[in-house]
């Protein structure tokens, strides 16, 4: 067997930090993560709308179906449309996916190899899911728009996103809670997938059980208290919904940034 | 056939290779720097007292048996996890989650997680975002080196293709300070020999701190101008590759005149094959062994690296005391 000798020159310390340390690319490197998120294309941008779109198509199979063996010919099932939450259900479920395998995707990647630092990732990941929200905000929008300029998809009546729950056709309203919702889902998802990272299973049961706590515990508080809830949301019910979501994003990214500290970066 | 050990005497290392102590002073112009460093998880211990120093642009091996602490201390050096206790400084700062240090590091470990919608081309272009000193050419000539297939995912890669994209990510980074943990694993002959060749190359024309971790010693020990070998969460060996070549020795012959001639000696392992045995002992033969070895028919030899970490490793886990009397082993 040979073996090969290196040798060396005894050149000048390298790579300890000096005064000419290039510094530029520091402030940049958290942006750098944001776009680490990104190098996939494909599922960041094409994902969502094809999503929304099989979510319009169940929809509006969903809506002839109905119209032509179930209700009467005299029924308007517009009305009935108009309280679809499909939209609001699919939101949350799909991108706190997202969330949730962006983190444990590129975490170990980013701090584990590229000599990211935890404050860097955080950083970066916050302005992707923010970037992200918006993005999703902006394909609500777009099917919004679509839909009311096909009469409801060609159907007069399949609502998919001309709905109550996101300002009834109001394209402001449809937009600030398809973000608030959408940004909240994609940092609770984060917040998981460090949980998860941490504790494993342990970590995802005992988050769920901590929001169902929180959740609950939140609710018989205002009713124990004797809150008018009602009363309280009967004007722009949306818009302070809509707060309050956004207050339960900032709780998610802070606990994931206290989460990060000790999330271990390899199997 | 193995003997139970009666006396229990501890290993006496000679003082070129002990490690520093805990309480000797942080080295300012070391790449790495550590006093008295542990690591517990819960009950257990994987680093205790670990203290040692590594020079700049130095090829340090990192050596010790599966379970022994070096993945975990190569964590810790690469600011990854925080230690439980004692002292560490990467290039005179504490490396956790300091950006000024982990800008200079790199990290290609043989189990490391890609994102799994990534294919290899992704590798290439993202890794330049978090590193420095990256270079793009040496890079796609390592991929061309190693055959990598740039559009497949990464998840597709063979065991050997993952650790040929850990390779060339630690070696194109040019990093002041690169972690190659297990980097081989996977890797056909041809392919770490290319690997060696990059490296050497490499390193000779940009010099830099390398730490590496690796099993496959005796095709490695040429390498290494600095070895630490760890057992049990332990640092056992702190040497330059020149005095750990002087660590030990092996007597080979008829198995009782071994036994004769090394019974005042320290003897880490004997190897016997019927009446014949090979023992390797510790510290230099001197002229009363070579005397005894001329008059036994005994033939006094060098022993290499990979049969030293062998036999260092070879006593009962965690017992310095019983490694004091060797291990027997019939082939």
């Amino acid at each position: 067997m040979t073996t090969a000798t290196a040798q060396t020159d005894g050149r000048a310390v390298v790579g300890k930090p000096t005064a000419h340390h290039d510094d530029r690319t520091l402030p940049h490197r958290w942006l750098r993560v944001v776009r680490l998120h990104y190098s996939d294309l494909t599922g960041m941008l094409v994902t969502t709308p094809v999503t929304f779109a099989l979510l319009t198509l169940f929809s509006v199979a969903v809506y002839l179906v109905l119209k032509a063996y179930v209700v009467p010919a005299e029924t308007d099932l517009s009305q009935f449309f108009r309280g679809n939450m499909g939209v609001l259900w699919m939101l949350p479920g799909f991108l706190a996916s997202v969330g949730a395998f962006s983190y444990v995707r590129t975490m170990p990647y980013a701090v584990g190899m590229l000599g990211c630092t935890r404050g860097e990732y955080w950083r970066g990941t916050l302005v992707w899911a923010l970037l992200q929200a918006v993005y999703s905000a902006a394909v609500v929008v777009v099917f919004l728009v679509l839909e009311q300029a096909t009469g409801t998809w060609f159907t007069d009546g399949a609502r998919v996103f001309d709905v109550a729950t996101l300002g009834d056709g109001h394209l402001g309203t449809a937009a600030l809670v398809a973000f608030c919702v959408g940004l909240a889902s994609l940092l609770l998802g984060g917040c998981i997938a460090i949980a998860w990272l941490r504790w494993k299973q342990w970590g995802v049961i005992g988050g769920f059980l901590i929001l169902a706590v929180v959740l609950l515990g939140g609710a018989t508080l205002l009713l124990a208290l004797g809150v008018d809830v009602m009363g309280f949301l009967a004007e722009d019910a949306l818009l302070k919904l809509s707060s309050l979501v956004l207050a339960v994003a900032a709780a998610a990214a802070m606990l994931s940034r206290l989460l990060l500290g000790r999330a271990p970066v390899a199997r | 056939m193995s003997t139970a050990p009666t006396a229990t005497p501890v290993l006496e290392f000679p003082p070129t290779v002990r490690p520093l102590s805990a309480d000797a002073p942080m080295s300012p112009d070391a790449a790495v720097s550590v006093r008295g460093l542990a690591r517990r998880y819960g009950e257990v211990r994987a680093l205790q007292d670990v203290s040692f120093d590594i020079a700049p642009n130095t090829i340090c091996g990192l050596l010790g048996a599966n379970g022994a602490g070096k993945t975990t201390l190569m964590s810790l050096i690469s600011g990854q996890d925080r230690p439980s206790a004692g002292t560490l400084q990467v290039f005179g700062r504490e490396p956790f989650d300091d950006a000024a240090v982990l800008t200079q590091l790199c990290f290609a470990r043989e189990n490391q997680a890609y994102p799994d919608t990534f294919a290899v081309r992704h590798v290439l272009t993202t890794c330049p975002l978090f590193l420095p000193h990256w270079d793009a050419d040496f890079a796609d000539e390592l991929v061309e080196t190693f055959r990598l297939p740039l559009n497949h995912k990464i998840r597709k890669l063979s065991r050997g293709q993952l650790s040929a994209v850990a390779i060339v990510a630690g070696l194109a980074s040019r990093a002041p300070l690169t972690f190659l943990d297990e980097p081989y694993l996977g890797l056909d002959p041809t392919a770490r020999r290319r690997f060696y060749d990059a490296l050497l190359r490499d390193y000779a024309e940009h010099p830099r701190t390398i730490l590496m971790s690796t099993h496959l010693i005796g095709e490695v020990e040429g390498f290494f101008e600095q070895v630490l070998v760890i057992d049990d969460g332990r640092l056992l060996v702190d040497a330059s590759a020149e005095d750990i070549a002087e660590l030990a020795f092996t007597v080979s012959g008829p198995a009782k005149a071994v036994e004769a001639a090394t019974g005042d000696r320290q003897v880490l392992e004997t190897h016997r094959i019927g009446g014949l045995a090979s023992a390797v002992v510790l510290g230099t033969p001197d002229a009363a062994m070579h005397r005894r070895a001329a008059e036994s028919g005994l033939e006094i030899g060098p022993v290499g690296l990979q049969d030293l970490i062998a036999a260092l490793g070879a006593a009962p886990h965690g017992s310095a005391e019983a490694r004091a009397h060797g291990q027997e082993a019939t082939r």
